[in-house]
C-alpha cells in the first residue's frame, strides 16, 4: 500500500468511527563518509521513515506511530485506545492553511555523489595536515548528505508538505608538540562545505591557538562570550522560553511577558523563515511566522504550540515540534537568533580592555539548570590585555545566572555564529559583559 | 509470519555482496510496542508503535559496513543492500550458500496486542491501590507497563535463515513515602519473555506492597557510615555489580580492543574459588533470554568463570574473528538501526553452599545491601561506584538498623577475588543494558553473597 492510500484509509476509518484524524510523516536519509589516515574509514547510510497517526475523540488525543503502512485500520484502533487513556488536553488541530514563501534552501547535496564526498573529506585531511607541522593527525573527518521531507494532513482539510537537503563537512584536528596535545573541531555547511581548505584551516587554527593554554587565577573577570559560546548558552537555556515549560511552572519567565528581562542591547527572534534552515510550517502544520521574543530587553512573547496557545488564549507562534515522528508534540525554537549589533570583535575587545574572551563552553548537559537559570561550565578562550588577545586559557569554570547575564550584556557584536542545521538552530553574535562573570581557575 | 521469501533474500544478499565482502547479513524486524503509566491514579503517556525495518551488514575480514532503512518492502530492502555494497567499494566477491530455514521462539499465550489499555489500566490500578494501602505515609505511586512483541528474520550468505519471536512485558511500580520534609522511594520492576500470561504468574499486590515497604524502611533509616567493611549483598539485583564491573569487560567488543582488564586472562584465576559465573540466554521465559542471537547463532549457556578461573568471553562475529575464538550466541542489538555487538543475556553468579542467615551471623560489623540502585563503571579499569537503595547495618551477626545513602566503591577484578561466601539460591532481576548496539533487556542475578571487604561510602556516624 502506498503512503497516500494509507492516509486515505486512515481518514476513512476515522470518519467511520466518528473521530478526527491526522497523519504526520517524516522521511530522512543520511549518507555519511568518514576518512582516517587518507582512506575511507566508515560509510554509513540510514533512512528513517515513519508516520504518526493522531486521533481526537471526545476531546481526548491519542497517538500511534508506525513504520508499516499495511494496516491503516489497526493504526486508528491503536490510537483510539491510547486516546481513551489521554487527558482532556484541548489540543486543537489546524484546518487548511496557506503557507509563506520560504527562501530557497541550499542545494549543495543535490548531485553530490559518494565519490565527491570522499574526495572532499580526503582533501580536508591533507589540507589540515599541511597547515602546520604541529598538526599530527585528524581524529574525525566526515562529509554528510542529508535529505528530509515532512508531510502532514488531517480530516479537517489540512494538507502540507516540504522537503530539503543539507550538506555538512566536519573535521577534528589534533595538534601535538613536545607532549602537549590539543584538538579542535570545526564544521562547514552548504556551499562553504565545498571548500575543504576553509574547514581545514578553521579546525587547525583552533587547535594550534591552544598551545600553552593554562587556567587563570580565580576571580571576577570582564568577559566577552564569543558567538559559539553565547549560542551554546542560548541553546542550554532555550527551554525557559517554552510556554509549555512556563505553564508547568518550570520556567522563571512564566508571567514575565511585557517586562524587562534583559539589557537594551538584547533582542532575540525566533525565525523559521531564516534562510540558513527555513521551513514553511511547524510540526503541527502551523504556517511559519517570525516571533520577536525579546525586543530591546523586553520579553514580548514565549514560544507556543497549539496546545499552549489555546491555554494562553492566543495564537501559536509556529513552534510545535516533534523530536522524531514518534515523539509527542512539544515546543522548541526554530532558528533562535540573538540579533547582531554594530561593533566587530576587535571593537568589543578594545571596549573591554582587560578581561577574558571565552570561545567555547563544555559540560552543558550537567552544568546547567534551566529552570533556576544557574550555570557552572568548563570554559576555554584567551586572556585579553589592553584590547588585545594574549594567552590561551583552559580548565577554568565560568558560573552565573542566565537572567543576570542577559541583563548584564553591555554590547553585542556584528558577527553571527550559527549552530549546525537540523532541529533547532541557535545563532548568536559575540557579547561583551562589562559586569563580568565569576571564574574559578587556579 | 513470512517476512521475505528465500529467493528474495538470496537476491538481496547477492546485491549486498556484488562489490566484495566475505559475508552479508540481513536483519529484518517487525516490532509492536505499547506503554502506559499511571501516576497517582491518573493514566498518562499511553503510547504504541510499530517499528519495521531492515539492517544490512557486509563483513570484510574484521571490518564491517552497516546500512539500514525503515520499511520492509522489497524496494526498501534492496535500497539498503545496494548502499551497503557501495560502502564496500572493491574487494573479492563470495557467493550465497543455500539456506537452512529455522524457527525459534513461540507465540505468547496472551499476546500484548489483544490486551488493550483497559487491561493495562486495571493491572496498574491494582498496583496503585495495593501500594497506597500499606501506610498513610505513602504519598505518591507511579506504575507503568511496557510490552513489546518483536518478530525478526536473520539471514546471511552462509545459509542462516532464522525466524524468532520475542514477546516481552515489564511491570514497574515506584512508591514514594513522605514524613515531614523527608522523602524516600522504593521500587520493583519484574519482566519476562512472555505475553500477558506473565500477570497470571506474578503477584502484583505483593510486589507493590514490597515497593511501599522499602520506601517506608528507608524513611526510618539513618545515614550509612563510611569505611571499609565486610558487605553482604542480597540475591537478584545485587548481581548488577557483576554485570557492570565484570560482565562488560568479558564482551569481545571490549576485549578485542584491549580495553578490558581481563584481556589475555583465559584459563587464569581471576576470582575466588567460590565464584562460578554464567551467561545463559536459553533460560525459558526469562527477561534477558534470546532463543537465537541477532546474527542467527542459537543462544547457549556460557560458563564465564568456573571456580574462579576465566573460561570464556562473550563473542559476536567481528569479535570472534578479531580474537580467533568461537561464537557464543551473544550478538545483540536494540533494533534494526544498530549493528550487533557482543552483549550479555541472563548473567549470574551460580549457587554456592553457604547459608543466607549464616552470612549475616558471620559479620561482626558491616553492611547488608538488601537492594541495589544504579551505578557507574569505568570500562577500562573496572572501577565502579554503586548506590545501595535499602541497606541494613550489621553488628555482632545481627541486623541492627536500616541505613540509607550507602554506596559501594571498588574495582570489578578485586571484588570477585574477595567474594568469600556464596548462598544456595540464585535469583534473577530484570534490567535494561545500554551499550554501543543500543538498549537490550538483560537479567542480572546472584545468590546472597558476602564480600570480605569493600569501601562503603556514606555520610553518617556508626550506629
Amino acid at each position: 500500500m502506498s503512503f497516500s492510500e494509507f492516509k486515505d484509509k486512515v481518514f476513512a476509518e476515522a470518519k467511520r468511527l466518528g473521530c478526527d484524524a491526522e497523519v504526520f510523516m517524516r522521511d530522512t536519509e543520511d549518507l555519511t563518509v568518514e576518512i582516517l589516515s587518507h582512506a575511507l574509514d566508515s560509510y554509513s547510510y540510514s533512512r528513517t521513515a515513519g508516520a504518526c497517526v493522531r486521533v481526537k475523540k471526545d476531546g481526548r488525543d491519542g497517538y500511534h506511530y508506525t513504520e508499516s503502512f499495511g494496516d491503516p485500520e489497526g493504526c486508528v484502533k491503536a490510537a483510539l485506545d491510547n486516546a481513551a487513556c489521554g487527558d482532556l488536553s484541548e489540543h486543537p488541530m489546524n484546518g487548511p492553511c496557506s503557507y509563506p514563501e520560504t527562501p530557497e534552501g541550499d542545494d549543495t547535496a543535490e548531485n553530490r555523489g559518494v565519490n565527491d564526498m570522499i574526495a572532499l573529506a580526503l582533501d580536508a585531511e591533507t589540507l589540515a595536515l599541511a597547515q602546520d607541522e604541529r598538526i599530527d593527525r585528524t581524529d574525525y573527518d566526515s562529509a554528510s548528505s542529508v535529505r528530509y521531507t515532512t508531510y502532514i494532513a488531517n480530516t479537517l482539510g489540512l494538507e502540507a508538505f516540504y522537503g530539503g537537503s543539507l550538506f555538512i563537512t566536519a573535521l577534528s584536528a589534533v595538534a601535538e608538540k613536545d607532549g602537549e596535545v590539543h584538538d579542535a573541531f570545526a564544521f562547514s555547511v552548504g556551499k562553504e562545505a565545498l571548500q575543504p581548505k576553509l574547514l581545514a584551516s578553521k579546525a587547525a587554527g583552533f587547535a594550534l591557538a591552544k598551545f600553552g593554554a593554562a587556567p587563570v587565577p580565580s576571580g571576577r573577570y570582564r568577559v566577552i562570550l564569543q558567538g559559539k559560546a553565547m549560542a551554546q548558552l542560548l541553546k542550554a537555556f532555550s527551554p525557559q522560553f517554552s510556554a509549555s515549560a512556563a505553564q508547568k511552572g518550570l520556567s522563571p519567565l512564566a508571567g514575565k511577558e511585557g517586562t524587562k528581562i534583559a539589557s537594551d542591547a538584547v533582542s532575540i527572534t525566533d525565525d523559521p523563515l531564516f534562510s540558513y534552515f527555513p521551513r514553511p510550517f511547524d510540526d503541527e502544520g502551523t504556517p511559519s511566522r517570525t516571533t520577536s521574543v525579546i525586543k530591546n530587553g523586553v520579553l514580548l512573547s514565549l514560544l507556543h504550540n497549539m496546545k499552549t496557545a489555546k491555554k494562553a488564549g492566543r495564537a501559536s507562534t509556529s513552534n510545535g515540534t516533534r523530536e522524531t515522528a514518534a515523539s509527542p508534540i512539544s515546543v522548541a525554537p526554530s532558528n533562535f537568533i540573538l540579533e547582531k549589533g554594530e561593533k566587530d570583535l576587535a571593537g568589543l575587545l578594545s571596549e573591554m580592555g582587560d578581561g577574558l574572551l571565552i570561545t567555547e563552553l563544555s559540560g552543558l548537559h550537567a552544568g546547567v539548570n534551566f529552570s533556576t537559570g544557574h550555570f557552572s561550565l568548563l570554559a576555554s578562550g584567551f586572556t585579553v590585555e589592553k584590547g588585545k588577545i594574549k594567552k590561551p586559557v583552559e580548565r577554568i569554570t565560568v558560573a552565573g545566572l542566565f537572567d543576570k547575564l542577559l541583563s548584564d550584556i553591555t554590547l553585542v557584536g556584528d558577527d553571527l555564529y550559527l549552530s549546525a542545521p537540523g532541529g533547532s538552530v541557535f545563532a548568536a553574535p559575540s557579547v561583551y559583559i562589562e559586569n563580568g562573570l565569576a571564574v574559578s581557575g587556579t | 509470519m513470512k517476512l521475505i521469501s528465500q529467493s528474495f533474500a538470496q537476491t538481496a544478499l547477492e546485491l549486498a555482496l556484488k562489490k566484495g565482502g566475505d559475508l552479508a547479513e540481513l536483519y529484518l524486524e517487525d516490532t509492536e510496542t505499547h506503554s502506559l503509566s499511571l501516576n497517582d491514579g491518573e493514566p498518562e503517556n499511553a503510547a504504541s508503535a510499530r517499528k519495521c525495518g531492515v539492517g544490512v551488514r557486509v563483513l570484510c575480514g574484521t571490518k564491517y559496513y552497516y546500512t539500514y532503512s525503515a520499511g520492509l518492502s522489497e524496494k526498501d530492502i534492496l535500497a539498503a543492500a545496494e548502499k551497503a555494497a557501495d560502502a564496500v567499494g572493491q574487494g573479492s566477491v563470495c557467493g550465497v550458500s543455500p539456506f537452512t530455514e529455522k524457527s525459534f521462539g513461540t507465540a505468547p499465550e496472551k499476546p500484548a496486542a489483544n490486551a488493550g489499555n483497559a487491561r493495562r489500566l486495571s493491572l496498574l490500578k491494582d498496583a496503585y491501590l495495593a501500594a497506597k494501602s500499606v501506610d498513610g505515609k505513602i504519598r505518591e505511586v507511579k506504575g507503568s507497563i511496557v510490552d513489546s512483541d518483536k518478530r525478526v528474520l536473520i539471514c546471511n550468505s552462509e545459509g542462516v535463515f532464522s525466524f524468532d519471536r520475542r514477546p516481552r512485558v515489564r511491570f514497574r511500580v515506584q512508591a514514594v513515602a513522605r514524613d515531614g520534609g523527608d522523602m524516600q522511594t522504593g521500587a520493583v520492576s519484574p519482566g519476562a519473555l512472555r505475553g500477558y500470561e506473565f500477570f497470571d504468574l506474578i503477584d502484583i499486590k505483593a510486589l507493590s506492597e514490597q515497593a511501599s515497604r522499602e520506601a517506608l524502611t528507608l524513611l526510618s533509616a539513618r545515614e550509612c557510615p563510611a569505611g571499609v567493611f565486610p558487605v553482604v549483598i542480597d540475591g537478584g539485583f545485587g548481581g548488577v555489580i557483576f554485570h557492570e564491573a565484570c560482565g562488560h569487560s568479558l564482551e569481545t567488543t571490549a576485549v578485542s580492543r584491549g580495553s578490558s582488564e581481563f584481556c589475555g586472562k583465559l584459563g587464569q584465576k581471576i576470582a575466588s574459588d567460590k565464584v562460578t559465573a554464567i551467561d545463559d540466554g536459553t533460560l525459558p521465559f526469562e527477561w534477558g533470554s534470546v532463543a537465537v542471537d541477532d546474527e542467527g547463532t542459537p543462544s547457549q549457556r556460557n560458563v564465564l568463570i568456573e571456580k574462579g578461573v576465566l573460561k570464556s568471553y562473550l563473542s559476536d562475529m567481528i569479535g570472534a574473528r578479531r580474537m580467533g575464538i568461537s561464537l557464543t550466541g551473544s550478538a545483540r542489538r536494540q533494533d534494526y538501526t544498530f549493528a550487533p555487538t557482543s552483549r550479555m543475556t541472563n548473567t549470574f553468579i551460580a549457587p554456592g553452599t553457604d547459608g543466607d542467615e549464616e552470612m549475616i551471623r558471620s559479620v561482626k560489623e558491616g553492611l547488608y545491601a538488601k537492594t541495589m540502585g544504579g551505578g557507574s563503571v569505568d570500562p577500562l579499569t573496572g572501577e565502579f561506584n554503586f548506590a545501595v537503595s535499602e541497606g541494613w547495618w550489621i553488628r555482632d551477626g545481627k541486623l541492627l538498623c536500616p541505613v540509607r545513602g550507602a554506596s559501594l566503591v571498588g574495582r570489578g577484578s578485586e571484588i570477585i577475588m574477595n567474594i568469600d561466601m556464596v548462598g544456595k539460591n540464585t535469583t534473577l532481576a530484570a534490567g535494561i543494558c545500554g551499550s554501543s548496539s543500543g538498549s537490550v533487556p538483560v537479567n542480572v542475578g546472584q545468590p546472597r553473597i558476602r564480600v570480605s571487604s569493600i569501601t562503603v561510602g556514606g555520610k553518617g556516624e556508626r550506629p
